[in-house]
């Protein structure tokens, strides 16, 4: 295939406590391609690094070394304004613990990315209702996050990634903090997202039997890759 | 993201920690009502001194002959030549568009025989034309003694009602009657009456009509022209003694200016006497004074003002950092849904600004309640201790406009001093730590 990748990684790696005694690598030698329209799940031991690689990848960290291109920018020469824009338009972040504001109702939460964004608050009650509707809390979109169950509040979350239309979007362990069933329902959204949107998925998930549905597999143990499966193709 | 959404963010996180947001504010409240409650009494002061002073008509310049300040404490009797008519008279000629000047004196007590046969007494005073300029209101018939009256030496008068009820049977024909007043030194007058007034409560005050057992036991007023009075007593100009004039000006000159014509006028009639000099009397400086007095105390209260805004500025910095330090991972969500640290630390700012302005604008509504207030005691007090007094007294509540434009703006400043190191910290938070932080 030689179309642009969303996202292509070179050699990256991760060290904490660079030059001291104590310095620490979490990543290494990273080399990763992700399509557009890919669903990807990430798995491997707590603290192998999946969360740290979907920090680079999100922009909300930095690699220590190698390359990262994102929709084909390098983005080690971006300063934090042009990561801020990037992050805002092009990057959709669902986390386990929702990380919704507290205080603000369901629809002003959904409403943030598109603040950023600089929209008028017509069009972003407007369009922030319109997702509400995608994952199906229109009844509760005048909610705080306080009231509002787990379940309820990821698909407020996953509404708010979807905000700015997004190229890709990040799930770090989206039904970590759910029961089975509410789970269930969460995946069952980012399948929609992905068939219906032709969403770019990448989730990084605890469970095989959520990862077994995604089309492509990566694992990760201490910090490297060591296996990337595709479904239909093998590794 | 524009300003005005800052602000409305700004004020929803406000109202979530209502309590918090009330206590950071009150050292800021305290500063900006003491200052407002010292300027606004200071101003209604002002206003009422003014509006007073105003009423009075002080417009005008008293001058008469006083000692150096720098003689010894020896000195001669009053010499004859100290203030004549004349001078007066000839300082008037030098700048005639420029100067006026009004003379009044007590010419003597006279006795009247009334319609009925009853006798009783007055005091006559020979006035000039504008004597009565500042008591217009009190007219209530015909006019006051006229420049034409004055210049031509006729025998007009202006007296009371009480008058009027003393001597006619009809006060109403007072107008054109004419009247004979016999001196204390034998001597008769006889005057026409041009015009009535009335007194006021202070002046029936000192006169005594509310204690009088009966009307003709009031010893009124009458005023006739100066310069009538002067030819009753056969003086010239330059024999005529006065103790003080008052000297006035026109459009055309203002008050230092007249000051300094007087004193060009007198310093060669005076250059080489050590023990008088010419006094030139300014009422309004005491109202000057009064004002320096009110500033400085605006100026102490300030002083204080601006510690407290200090003290409660430190105090919005505090809570800001526990604030920002509270919210570190609604700032990393915030930022990683695409907020710019600019956006970050304009939503801190105005937060701060907020907490400031709010308190001062609390303050400042406290302040006025409290100025009000105390100018109504004022008030109160004046009329139910001093009611004599309290027709001339205009009493205005006044807010000082600027103090409060001022106050708000140091408010707002103190937001701004006080909430930008919190706010840029917030603003410069690594997006990682900030959502990792627990
Ligand atoms: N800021 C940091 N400083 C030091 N060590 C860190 C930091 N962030 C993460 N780590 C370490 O990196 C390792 C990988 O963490 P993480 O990527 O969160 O693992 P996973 O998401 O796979 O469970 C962990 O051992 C963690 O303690
Ligand atoms: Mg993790």
């Amino acid at each position: 295939m030689n179309r642009v990748p969303v996202i292509h990684m070179e050699a990256v790696t991760k060290k904490y406590y660079i030059g001291e005694p104590n310095e620490l690598q979490i990543l290494f030698d990273i080399g990763l391609d992700i399509y557009e329209g890919e669903f990807v799940s990430i798995v491997g031991a707590s603290g192998s690094g999946k969360s740290t690689l979907m920090n680079i990848i999100g922009l909300l960290d930095r690699q220590t070394d190698g390359k990262y291109l994102l929709n084909g920018t390098d983005t080690s020469q971006l300063d934090d304004t042009e990561l801020s824009h990037i992050r805002n338009k092009e990057i959709g972040f669902v986390f386990q613990n929702f990380n919704l504001i507290p205080k603000l109702t369901a629809l002003k939460n959904v409403e943030m990315p598109l603040l950023y964004a600089g929209m008028s608050q017509r069009k972003r009650t407007e369009r922030a209702m319109e997702l509400i509707r995608l994952v199906g809390m229109e009844d509760r979109y005048s909610h705080d996050p306080s009231e509002l169950s787990g379940g309820h509040k990821q698909r407020i979350a996953i509404a708010r990634a979807m905000a700015n239309q997004p190229s890709i979007i990040l799930a770090d362990e989206p039904t970590g903090a759910l029961d089975t069933k509410t789970g269930r329902m969460v995946m069952d959204l980012f399948h929609k997202l992905h068939k219906e949107e032709g969403k770019t998925i990448v989730l990084i998930t605890h469970s095989p039997e959520l990862a077994s549905e995604t089309e492509r597999m990566l694992t990760i143990s201490d910090g490297r890759i060591v296996s990337d499966f595709e479904r239909g193709k093998g590794e | 993201m524009n300003f005005l959404e800052s602000i409305k963010m700004a004020f929803t996180s406000l109202a979530i920690n209502k309590l918090r947001s009330f206590l950071t504010m009150l050292g800021i409240i305290i500063g900006i009502s003491a200052v407002i409650t010292i300027t606004t009494i200071g101003n209604s002061i002002s206003q009422t001194l003014s509006g007073t002073f105003d009423q009075l008509g002080t417009s005008k310049l008293t001058i008469y002959p006083d000692i150096r300040d720098d003689n010894d404490g020896y000195h001669d009797l009053p010499d004859d030549e100290q203030l004549t008519l004349e001078m007066v008279q000839d300082l008037i000629k030098r700048h005639p568009n420029e100067l006026t000047y009004s003379c009044n004196t007590l010419y003597q007590g006279s006795e009247v025989v009334s319609e009925n046969g009853n006798s009783f007494k007055t005091l006559m005073f020979g006035v000039s034309d504008d004597y009565f300029d500042q008591f217009k209101k009190q007219i209530v018939k015909g006019r006051a003694v006229s420049k034409g009256d004055m210049e031509e030496q006729k025998y007009t008068c202006l007296v009371s009602e009480i008058f009027t009820q003393q001597y006619f049977e009809h006060p109403d024909d007072a107008i054109g009657s004419t009247v004979k007043f016999l001196g204390a030194d034998g001597t008769n007058v006889r005057l026409t009456i041009v015009g009535v007034m009335e007194y006021t409560d202070l002046e029936k005050n000192q006169l005594g009509v509310n204690k009088a057992k009966s009307i003709y036991d009031i010893r009124t007023w009458v005023f006739f022209p100066y310069n009538t009075m002067l030819k009753i007593q056969g003086l010239e100009p330059k024999e005529t003694i006065l103790e003080a004039a008052e000297i006035g000006w026109t459009k055309n000159c203002d008050k230092e200016t007249a000051k300094l014509y007087i004193q060009k006028y007198f310093e060669p009639i005076y250059r080489n006497d050590e023990v008088w000099e010419m006094h030139i009397y300014d009422e309004a400086q005491i109202f000057g004074m009064i004002d320096t007095v009110l500033t400085v105390v605006t100026v102490a209260i300030s002083v204080i003002a601006a510690i407290s805004l200090i003290v409660g500025g430190v105090g919005v910095m505090n809570i800001m950092l526990v604030s920002i330090l509270e919210r570190t991972r609604e700032i990393g969500v915030r930022k990683a849904l695409g907020a710019l640290n600019g956006d970050i630390r304009k939503q801190f700012v105005i937060e701060a600004i907020i907490i400031c302005l709010t308190g001062g604008l609390i303050g400042v509504i406290i302040g006025i309640m409290n100025g009000v207030l105390l100018s109504k005691i004022a008030s109160l007090l004046l009329t139910t201790m001093a009611p004599e007094y309290a027709e001339y007294i205009v009493l205005t509540v006044q807010p000082s406009i600027p103090a409060i434009v001022i106050s708000l703006g140091f408010s707002m400043l103190t937001g701004l001093i006080f909430g930008y190191y919190p706010a840029k910290r917030a603003g410069n938070m690594n997006p990682i730590d900030a959502l990792r932080y627990e």
